[in-house]
């Protein structure tokens, strides 16, 4: 299995024998408002700290995360990355069967895999604009007895929202198989996380664990941050697995400050709630292109009413120096699906007319 | 039996900053957006004939969220608007209590029998309401219609629906996208549910 994910600037530039660099990266689903001062800040004054071991207990980091989520920090893990610590919790659980949805960001079966499990899909259609069904998912779990199940919400790339209310009900059946289930919240700090976070189940259900990712809400996707948040048990296994000194200085000094901006919070928030609304309406204009509506700052686009396939479409928008996401490589996607990052306005007006051009057949 | 699901409208700004909305026209604001769609995805597998809102955007927009994922379209009613608060719109608690200390030591504990400068009696709000909940109890036997409102309204609404005194009419929580049930029989009205937000997590 080859992984490609978005945001792949090196190879796009490489690729595309262009000296200059993409100027416009659609492919990753980044906070358009990018590194917050305060952020930058603290990552520069960390600076000198690196001559130290960083902190293995996060202290600091999670604290910041309590004070934030409204959690206790016995619950808490720091992660490299949300998704460096899916791969530990893999290899934690050893499971046989693994069911995730399709599509759906790779890295849950990737992680999957590398504990050896065997996995298996469910899939979301187009005919139901990819809508999560939570009996069918119960029925499936029944069926195929995993011993973890991965949910992502709102789904990557679909960014269909499921409600808590379901994800209970999904992860109550899966409690009586004796299945874990993670669920990723990576996108929703991008809307009012508290009315769509399952975290209040996570008292309830032991077999419940939470992700999320701190990189793509506060734009350090290079600086890799991220946390789990699960019963005692499992953090206790998850401390016990992990390397100690996974979250560098820079990145826990950088969380910290993150996590107290929330004057640069409420401005994403309000930001991308605009945005996201006017993007995905203009990009239902365009002719030959069929939207669905985002929860978060990214946007499934249905091309098959165009001339163009979703790799031929990539390199088009290549030559305008616009790197999108050809979703033909997710599961259950073919090559009728590109994703699209919810940017500034400026740039995504200029996405909008260079679509446009290409949808007219002017750049051909 | 006709089944009507009261819901309140989801946050505003002026929610927040603790301001006597009334009838002024305030939308929606983020999180406000969230909330609909919350308790729209919680309404969507109820079997929903119609839908039916106040004419301000706020409760309209409620509405039209809840709307979509029955392929409806919402029937709007000025009737279901919020109680008319005259000249305390737009301002918070404690600027009222200084203006009109008199009438807001009132407001509270017999809010029905003040007379709100400029606006509306609990009276009268209770009034046009029931009419109209009445006309559509009329037009739908048998079914089951969401009507989306105000907190003062609905507060109204129940209060008529468990004939209790519009003094009281304060006793009753109100959150945003609150969802209430109530059940009209021809020879009784049975209340279900109150105040209901098990769909905003926590």
């Amino acid at each position: 299995m080859k992984a490609e994910h978005g945001g792949n600037i090196y190879a796009a530039s490489r690729d595309s024998q262009q000296k200059e660099a993409i100027w416009l990266d659609y492919s990753a689903n980044i906070n358009p408002l990018g590194l917050a001062p305060s952020v930058k800040a603290a990552m520069l004054q960390a600076i000198d700290s690196v001559i130290h071991y960083p902190d293995a207990d996060a202290y600091d980091l999670k604290r910041a995360i309590c004070r934030a989520y409204g959690i206790s920090s016995e619950l808490i893990t720091v992660g490299n990355g949300a998704v460096e610590l899916l791969y530990v919790l893999s290899h934690i659980i050893q499971p046989h069967k693994v069911l995730v949805m399709a599509p759906t960001f790779s890295e849950y079966e990737r992680a999957a895999c590398s504990s050896g499990a065997q996995v298996s899909y469910y899939v979301l259609h187009a005919h139901d604009d990819f809508k999560v069904k939570s009996t069918v998912l119960i029925n499936q779990i029944e069926m195929s007895q995993p011993e973890l199940v991965f949910l992502c919400n709102p789904n990557n790339p679909t960014g269909v929202l499921m409600p808590p209310a379901e994800i209970a009900e999904v992860i109550a059946a899966a409690v009586k198989i004796k299945s874990f289930v993670v669920v990723d919240e990576s996108f929703l700090d991008f809307l009012h996380w508290n009315v769509w976070t399952c975290q209040p189940l996570l008292s309830k259900f032991p077999n419940l664990i939470i992700a999320h990712s701190l990189t793509k809400f506060y734009a350090i996707p290079g600086l890799r941050l991220g946390f789990v948040l699960a019963s005692e048990i499992m953090t206790r296994k998850l401390h016990l697995s992990k390397d100690p000194w996974n979250v560098n200085s820079i990145a826990q000094a950088a969380g910290v400050a993150a996590l107290g901006d929330e004057v640069y919070a409420e401005q994403s928030r309000t930001y991308i709630t605009q945005e996201k609304k006017f993007f995905y309406q203009s990009l239902g204009k365009i002719s030959g292109l069929k939207p669905y509506e985002p929860a978060a700052n990214y946007i499934l686009v249905d091309i098959r009413q165009s001339p163009w396939t979703a790799s031929a479409l990539r390199q088009k928008m290549m030559e305008q120096k616009i790197l999108i996401r050809d979703c033909s490589n997710y599961e259950g996607l073919g090559d009728d699906y590109i994703r699209l990052a919810v940017k500034s306005h400026e740039q995504n007006e200029q996405v909008l007319q260079v679509l446009q051009n290409i949808m007219k057949g002017e750049l051909l | 039996m006709t089944k009507i699901i009261y819901v309140r409208h989801g946050q505003t700004a002026w929610n927040l900053e603790m301001k006597y909305q009334g009838q002024t026209d305030i939308f929606l604001n983020s999180l406000g957006l969230e909330q609909a769609e919350a308790v729209a995805m919680r309404l969507a597998s109820e079997d929903i004939h119609a839908v039916y809102a106040s004419d301000l955007k706020r409760a309209y927009a409620t509405a039209e969220a809840i709307a979509d994922k029955h392929h409806l379209t919402v029937q709007s009613e000025p009737a279901f608007r919020e109680i008319h608060f005259g000249e305390w719109e737009g301002l918070t608690y404690d600027s009222i209590c200084k203006q009109w200390p008199d009438v807001m030591n009132h407001l509270y504990s017999r809010p029905d029998e003040i007379s709100i400068p400029g606006g509306e009696s609990f009276r009268d709000l209770k009034k046009r309401a029931v009419v109209a909940i009445e006309r559509l109890v009329k037009k739908h036997p048998d079914e089951t219609i969401v009507v989306a409102s105000h907190g003062g309204t609905i507060r109204t609404i129940l209060c008529a629906a468990l004939n209790i005194h519009l003094n009281y009419v304060w006793n009753i929580k109100q959150d945003n996208t609150a969802v209430n049930v109530v059940e009209y029989y021809p020879e009784r009205t049975i209340v279900c549910l109150m105040n209901d937000t098990c769909h905003l997590g926590r």
